[in-house]
């Protein structure tokens, strides 16, 4: 009986023939879709966006921290070269000490060949880079004369070194007591101090 | 599927109905947009606009033919709608009748606005526009008739002067059965309260801005209907009275009158309650009545 809820007012109006009824509401998720779609791409946009600037910002962070790291590298690179530098040269001094064992021998016998009046002025021993295995001996003192230097020469003897091409001369002046001596040193290879 | 199509439904536009869609209501045509209501009598126009929200604006009136002033308001009248759509209430060169024994087929009610004749049979008249509202307790029914020119010239006017038509409607028609509605609704509360009380004798009395239409009503039944469009002008009731006194004689004592008019806080109830002083009198008018009922259904 209760009508009026439900009234439509009556239309006498010559009606379009075209007039569409409106689209049940189940269809409404088209435009709730659409909508939810574009909202979506916004929303998605946005978060790439954000993302993009974390991701260009940390870009940029990480390129200041390779730069900087690549600094310090540098740097180490840098101490390292000096260390390594500084290694070689050790090597070296290692090198020239271990390389000098052979020979600290017959410099001790020679040394240890001066009799207490004479005075070593200058002792000199040469490795030529041609001929590892000969030594240029040079030898200067000052007192002892020829005695002395044939002391010397026999204590480098007994070492197993033989001479060649010896050069001895006296020093100049009427008082002068200095001998020059002057020799290339081959060591025998069936010496026993060359066994040992 | 065209373009417009397609932005209808991304719009939600094409789950409403269109604003000339004869099956929905006024409101559900416009929830958004701005209307215009036009109530068009025998020599002068009203109207107002109805806002967004459904609130009805101020009304304005002019003395004159819908002819002749269609074309100098329209421009104002366009400026209170958005897609320039108006309702119309006719209120002349109409008739209301009480009829019995009316075809009451599934439909009919739909099927008088097409094709009259199978409804009323040789009852019908060529070039009548009709509509029925049937008493669903009893075998009357109230039948409105319009004159088709009457439809086709408002339609002309108002299209010749840029506006589209979304419905003509008949206002004292459309008021009467808003009165009837709330008398049938006050009828099933009596009964649900199963007190046995009775609604009684009732008259119906719908005045709208000149017209008048009264019905008279016993138990169930429509008894008697009487309507006049035109029939008084201002504040001059006097008319009225010769076409309600037959009504109060032939209803009798006892009876109580519900009167419904256009406009609240008119002269029109102390009037009316002077003429019948004894009389039960209910005043169910509301502000903005008619605008109020073309408005909303």
């Amino acid at each position: 009986m209760e009508k009026n809820t439900a009234r439509i007012c009556h239309d006498l109006k010559s009606d379009r023939v075209d007039i569409a009824q409106p689209l049940p509401s189940y269809l409404l998720f088209l435009p709730i879709l659409f909508y939810s779609a574009i909202a979506g791409a916004v929303g998605l946009s946005l978060y790439f966006f954000l993302e993009l600037k974390n991701a260009e910002a940390a870009r940029d962070e990480w390129t200041t921290k390779k730069m900087s790291q690549q600094g310090l590298k540098a740097k180490a690179d840098q101490e390292y070269k000096a260390v390594a530098s500084e290694s070689r040269r050790a090597d070296d001094v290692v090198e020239w000490v271990e390389g000098a064992d052979s020979i600290q021998p017959l410099i001790l016998a020679v040394t240890r060949s001066m009799e207490a009046k004479s005075t070593i002025t200058n002792l000199q021993l040469t490795r030529d880079r041609q001929n590892p295995d000969q030594l240029r001996f040079v030898l200067k003192f000052q007192g002892g004369g020829m005695l002395q230097l044939d002391r010397t020469k026999e204590a480098i003897n007994g070492l197993g070194y033989r001479m060649y091409s010896a050069v001895h001369t006296r020093g100049q002046g009427k008082n002068s007591r200095a001998i020059d001596y002057q020799a290339t040193l081959i060591r025998q290879r069936d010496s026993n101090f060359a066994q040992n | 599927m065209t373009t417009k199509d397609i932005k209808d439904v991304l719009t939600y536009a094409a789950f409403r109905p269109e604003p000339d869609d004869p099956t929905a209501p006024w409101k559900k045509r416009f929830p958004k947009n701005k209307s215009l209501l036009l109530n068009i009598n025998r020599d002068s126009i009203s109207w107002v606009d109805v806002e967004k929200n459904g609130m009805i604006g101020e009304a304005s009136a002019i003395d004159g033919d819908l002819k002749e002033l269609a074309q100098d308001l329209a421009t104002e009248w366009k400026g209170l709608t958005e897609d320039s759509w108006c309702g119309i209430s006719i209120n002349s060169r109409y008739m209301i009748t009480l009829e019995s024994n009316l075809t009451r087929k599934q439909g009919s009610e739909e099927m008088i606005r097409t094709n009259p004749r199978s409804v009323l049979g040789a009852k019908a008249e060529k070039g009548k526009r009709y509509s029925v509202e049937h008493n669903p307790r009893s075998n009357s029914s109230i039948l409105l008739s319009v004159d088709e020119d009457m439809i086709k010239s408002v339609e002309s006017a108002l299209s010749s002067a840029g506006m589209k038509v979304g419905r003509i409607a008949c206002g004292p028609y459309a008021m009467l059965l808003d009165c009837v509605d709330q008398v049938e609704t006050a009828r099933a509360q009596l009964e649900k309260g199963g007190t046995g009380e009775n609604i009684g004798k009732l008259i119906v009395v719908v005045c709208c801005q000149g017209s008048i239409c009264a019905l008279t009503m016993q138990d169930d039944n429509w008894k008697e209907l009487r309507s006049r469009s035109g029939l008084y002008k201002n504040d001059d009731y006097e008319p009225i009275v010769k076409v309600l006194k037959p009504l109060i004689e032939h209803v009798g004592e006892g009876a109580q009158m519900i009167f419904m008019g256009d406009e609240a806080n008119t002269g029109l109830p102390d009037f009316l309650q002077q003429v019948v002083p004894g009389m039960r009198f209910s005043d169910v008018t509301q502000p903005n009545q008619l605008w109020k009922i073309l408005s909303e259904r």
